[in-house]
């Protein structure tokens, strides 16, 4: 059956075990096992947890290609350790809105490629940047340096600070960044990005969104992986990556302090994207410009790097500390100085999108257009917004056909006691009055015409606001048959 | 497959037989000679039937016979199912007057994302007809008979 050889397929495509495979879909260890090898029919909700959980919409998941789903490479590059860490912090359910929506984005560019729109095409920065991650700290670093300075150098930025980070992935790279909070992705982790099946960016407000510097810190860190990291030849198409923050409170007895323990080769990928987003953000050769060996530790040297190049203050701590080469203690005193960056509160990547997930302004505008257009159907729209037929869109920019609900919440009850009359013979000509909202419950009144041509009451169906059939409180007058 | 659309459609012969209509159409499709009037014989009235009861024997037991027709994975699947090249058989309350439930067969997805349907009530010549995403919400009560793949 279906549903069993996909569970099946996916679990093994992933490497996990039934009791990880269960965790991760909120079932019963013993009902996984039962469902993938029974003969039940498909239960949309349970696919629908499956596609979230695997980064996919249900109709991919049904596909032949689901087993090529970029999540399923990173799972597999996983140790046990860090899969229960993400179950048990719901962190997978997060990670998989973020690789669903970049499956939408890419729905969306092909759409507008279709339309004949100006196709949307990769940006020229990833062709052939791969680079393996170097086994050694101090080649990692030089390589770190390097990388960012070749870039910075290709995308002319000079040595001034980079003005906008935002404007540099979305516009300049048209890479799409997706904006996520805590209460959604687990506050342990920084961001993600992949590079299948649109090249898109995850950031996760951590620090809120008034942190602005930190924003800055995560899109040059998710820059890093999108442009350079590969696990394999092979599977270089279809790296994902997420980024779990550092946790100066844990200590890592000689291994990073971190939540989520990485395996080597993507700890030293993280240890590169960190150093490679401070170097990109703050280069070393103009740091030694701006500071003197000698004055490298003050707090005037500080803030001068925060305010130059728009970044936080522990990212000037740890440049100044590896450009000067400065030692433990004197590091620690920078750190335990406390003090702040000195920076405003208005910045163009303080710019970050408000209201429901999925948050990404390149998803808003492409659906926008395409809805302007007529090129995409309103419930469409909807899908790719997280968003129900029976929700309007606050969009005052789009016509009211399109703002309005496609369907009426009391249209979609009427429609769903259809279906409750559906099941036998004798209710299926019935009719529908129009549901009425009763507290928790909605109520339908139920009718058929006698030969005369006159109505003839035939009870009432209740219903959850869930639009789920209550039987006990519904009443049918049934004729005898 | 070997029939045109035109030799599969089955205009309903009653008020009620949709159903019956919608099954013939899909016996057709697997090759059989068959005739709506026959198949109301068989099943000893001329309706009204209920989908899920009488359409059971077609049905690929792989899919349920209800879903949530307002969930994005319930459109999801009716997608994936027909690029399967597998028939729906759903009910639907037509619009612009919506009144009691109606039978109608999906048959294939268009690249705008539309669904295909032969539908008993209309002739043969107007078939197929095409439901937007939009209509098709608008009107689909979540019953569903998937039908098993052709041979």
């Amino acid at each position: 059956m279906i549903q069993a050889r996909k569970l099946r397929e996916l679990r093994d495509a992933a490497g996990f075990t039934l009791r990880q495979m269960a965790g991760l879909l909120d079932e019963d260890e013993r009902a996984l096992a039962a469902l993938e090898s029974a003969d039940a029919p498909l239960d949309p909700e349970l696919l629908d947890r499956c596609a979230r959980a695997f980064g996919m919409t249900v109709e991919r998941l049904l596909s032949d290609d689901a087993v090529k789903a970029p999540a399923l490479l990173l799972f597999r590059s996983l140790n046990p350790e860090v899969i229960s860490e993400l179950r048990a912090r719901r962190a997978h359910f997060g990670l998989g809105d973020f690789l669903r929506s970049t499956w939408d984005l890419a729905e969306l560019a092909a759409l507008r490629a279709r339309k004949g729109d100006e196709p949307w095409t990769p940006p020229d920065e990833l062709d052939g940047a791969l680079q393996r991650v170097p086994d050694g700290d101090p080649e990692l670093y030089r390589q770190a340096e390097a990388l960012a300075d070749q870039l910075r150098d290709r995308l002319d930025l000079g040595d001034a600070a980079v003005p906008s980070m935002i404007e540099l992935l979305e516009t300049r790279l048209r890479v799409p960044i997706l904006w996520s909070t805590p209460d959604e992705v687990d506050a342990n982790i920084d961001g993600a990005s992949t590079r299948e099946p649109i090249p898109a960016v995850l950031v996760n407000l951590v620090g809120g969104r008034d942190c602005w510097w930190r924003t800055r810190m995560t899109l040059a860190h998710e820059l890093c992986h999108l442009l350079f990291d590969t696990l394999s030849e092979t599977t270089q198409r279809r790296m994902v990556i997420f980024s779990p923050h550092r946790d100066p409170s844990r200590h890592g007895h000689g291994r990073p302090n971190r939540l989520y323990q990485l395996p080597d080769v993507l700890e030293r990928m993280e240890r590169r994207a960190n150093a490679f987003a401070a170097h990109f953000l703050a280069p070393g050769r103009v740091i030694r410009s701006l500071v003197s060996r000698s004055e490298a530790t003050s707090e005037k040297a500080l803030t001068l790097l925060c305010q130059h190049f728009c970044i936080g203050r522990t990212t000037a701590i740890n440049q100044l500390t590896n450009i000067f080469a400065l030692s433990r203690e004197e590091r620690a005193k920078m750190i335990d100085r406390g003090g702040s960056e000195s920076l405003p509160q208005d910045h163009p990547d303080a710019n970050v999108p408000r209201g429901r997930a999925p948050r990404c302004k390149t998803l808003h505008a492409w659906i926008d257009e395409a809805l302007s257009r007529g090129w995409l159907s309103n419930v469409r729209a909807r899908d790719y917004l997280g968003r129900s037929p029976t929700e309007s869109l606050p969009w005052n920019t789009l016509p009211h056909q399109s703002q309005a609900p496609v369907l009426p919440e009391a249209a979609a009850v009427r429609l769903r006691v259809h279906a409750y009359l559906g099941r036998q013979d004798l209710t299926v000509r019935w009719l529908v009055d129009e549901p009425i909202a009763d507290g928790g419950r909605w109520r339908a009144r139920v009718f058929d015409i006698d030969p005369n041509g006159q109505r003839r009451n035939r009870g009432e169906v209740v219903l959850t606001r869930a639009r789920e059939v209550v039987p006990a409180e519904t009443a049918l007058d049934l004729p005898a048959s | 497959m070997g029939l045109s659309l035109a030799d599969v459609h089955v205009h309903q012969s009653t008020r009620w037989s949709c159903v019956a209509a919608c099954v013939c159409m899909v016996r057709r499709r697997r090759d059989e000679r068959v005739e709506e009037p026959a198949i109301l014989e068989a099943w000893g009235s001329g309706g009204p039937f209920a989908l899920t009861v009488h359409a059971e024997e077609l049905r690929d037991r792989n899919y349920p016979k209800v879903i949530d027709a307002v969930s994005r994975s319930s459109r999801g699947l009716l997608r994936a199912v027909l690029q399967n090249g597998q028939w729906v058989i759903i009910t639907i309350v037509p619009l612009p007057h919506p009144s009691r439930l109606h039978a109608v067969v999906l048959i294939e997805m268009t690249d705008d994302g539309s669904f295909l349907y032969l539908d008993p009530a209309e002739p043969p010549e107007a078939q197929p007809l095409a439901f937007s995403e939009d209509e098709l919400v608008q009107q689909w009560s979540g019953e569903l008979i998937v039908c098993a793949p052709f041979p």
